[in-house]
């Protein structure tokens, strides 16, 4: 386990990475802050997707993890383990939710950082204010013949008037400037879910 | 004497703390909350997630002299920031080396078309409080609001019995499934917020640097559009239309924003050349539906944090009013 990928941390969040390679996980832990900071992340937004954030105070959490995994980067497996249960507590099948974010989080890394490849369709150039907005990709374009930019340009301008969550609602969208979907399944965004309300 | 009184009644009333809020309406808590967004300091992170993807954000809010500025950080991915204060909002995206400035005015139409929480919502909208929660050390009034059909989604909040911050948000659709969500994982609420948080952390030498001027061209007042929808869920009104160039565009986009004063969902309408066009059907980015249909060689797209059986509706609906220049050709 040379280098650590985001795979691996996120199993390692979960708790479902193997007894070998968390003992070496473990280790490069210890030696490396910015994975440090990257599990932290992780296992916040977790905990977030869990609705499972301690009360007292958040800020514990990572403070909490950054100390477990820091201060015992070679203690065995099994102990680890047992380390992890107790931070995490991960609840039932909640660690799939963590599973899922992360992985939520790393098709977003992919997507939006993806080099340009052989295009099948000319990248556009930055020609005007709103086209460096979001990540272009001449796979991503080539993929949807349809051109998506004109829907993602419009995304951006209708978000600078949506109200939703609050006051932050307009930015957020703005610094995610998500993909267009051609095809949405409309029952399946409506479907019934188990990610509901109370 | 009895004058004396009353004033200092009303003093004493505007300085209050927002507390015991738990025995106020959901109405009077929702606009609360919208002050308190806009007038607090407040420093945090949250998540948020649409469509199974998530992300992680640091945001400062700064308010001095009642002008606020704002800056928000995604902390994954690549870096990327939005700094927002009364006359500009700047994007710095480091992975397309770029700065996107957009100018606006203070009260322009864009900023006056943000929905506001009306009084009329309860015409659309079924309003609850649930019990309340303990999230993030703090007590967590909860608010349910719920559609009264099946054109729009429902939302539900938990919001600092205190301050009125909002700590978590929910977009929710008719089956209780959440569209689009915000959870606050940490969040510090200052006095004070020094001006040096609002700086950007990118350096963004050698940046490419774009300026939007949103402030001189193309808005118009509402009702004047060349182009109108004609069946729109009860409650949405226009609020606001502009005539413009886009991004890449080589002719001027009309845009239409109709909103209840909770959801909003614009309308654009386009030329139907080149290979710039929206497919036509249905399409779905981040949390909002969008549906695309051709009115003559206009192309019309209505998209919105709705159901999408709403933007359908409205799509099809729009029509060029009689007697009136159209700009989009």
């Amino acid at each position: 386990m040379k280098n650590v990928n985001n795979e691996q941390l996120s199993a390692f969040v979960d708790d479902e990475l193997g007894t070998q390679e968390t003992e070496m996980l473990v280790r490069r832990l210890g030696t490396s802050e910015r994975l440090r900071r990257t599990a932290m992340r992780y296992a916040v937004i977790g905990d977030a997707v869990r609705d499972d954030l301690i009360s007292s105070d958040p800020r514990r959490l990572p403070r909490r993890v950054s100390r477990a995994l820091s201060s015992e980067p070679a203690r065995s497996a099994g102990a680890a383990n047992q380390t992890r249960l107790g931070l995490l507590r991960p609840l039932g099948g909640a660690a799939v939710a963590a599973s899922v974010a992360l992985v939520a989080v790393l098709s977003l890394s992919d997507r939006v950082s993806a080099p340009p490849e052989s295009a099948a369709v000319t990248v556009p150039e930055i020609a005007t204010a709103n086209a460096p907005v979001g990540g272009y990709s001449s796979a991503m374009i080539s993929r949807r013949a349809g051109s998506p930019d004109q829907l993602r340009r419009y995304y951006l301008n209708h978000s600078q008037y949506a109200t939703m969550l609050g006051g932050q609602g307009p930015l957020i969208r703005m610094v995610r400037a998500p993909d267009a979907d051609e095809n949405p399944d409309e029952a399946a965004g409506e479907a019934r879910s188990e990610d509901s309300v109370e | 004497m009895m004058r004396t009184l009353v004033k200092a009644l009303i003093g004493a009333m505007a300085l209050a703390p927002l507390s015991g809020w738990a025995d106020q309406d959901p109405q009077t808590m929702l606009r609360k909350t919208e002050r308190a967004i806009e007038t607090l300091n407040y420093e945090g992170t949250f998540v948020h997630i649409v469509d199974g993807q998530v992300d992680t954000m640091y945001v400062v809010h700064r308010v001095e002299d009642g002008v606020a500025t704002e800056r928000l950080v995604s902390l994954d991915g690549p870096e990327r920031e939005v700094i927002r204060d009364q006359d500009e909002v700047t994007c710095i995206f480091s992975d397309q080396k770029s700065i996107l400035v957009s100018r606006r005015k203070d009260d322009g139409p864009l900023r006056a078309a943000v929905p506001r929480f009306t009084d009329n919502l309860e015409n659309h909208y079924r309003f609850r409080s649930l019990r309340s929660v303990n999230k993030l050390g703090r007590d967590a009034a909860v608010i349910a609001i719920e559609p009264q059909d099946d054109l729009r989604y429902g939302y539900k909040l938990w919001i600092d019995s205190d301050s009125g911050m909002l700590l978590k948000a929910q977009l929710v659709d008719r089956y209780r499934k959440v569209v689009e969500q915000l959870i606050f994982v940490s969040l510090d609420l200052p006095e004070s917020i020094p001006a040096e948080r609002l700086r950007p952390s990118i350096a963004a030498e050698g940046y490419a640097r774009y300026v939007q001027d949103d402030t001189a061209d193309g808005e118009q007042k509402p009702g004047r559009s060349a182009w109108q929808a004609g069946n729109l869920p009860s409650g949405f009104k226009l609020t606001a239309s502009n005539v413009r160039m886009m991004a890449g565009a080589s002719s001027p986009t009309e845009h239409l924003v109709y909103t209840d004063g909770l959801a909003s969902v614009s309308v654009f309408i386009d030329q139907g050349e080149g290979d710039q066009v929206a497919p036509d059907g249905a399409s779905r980015i981040g949390a909002a539906n969008a549906f695309t249909t051709r009115v003559g060689p206009h192309v019309v797209t209505a998209m919105g944090e709705v159901p999408a059986v709403t933007v359908k509706m409205i799509a099809r609906s729009v029509t060029q009013r009689p007697g009136t220049p159209v700009a989009a050709q």
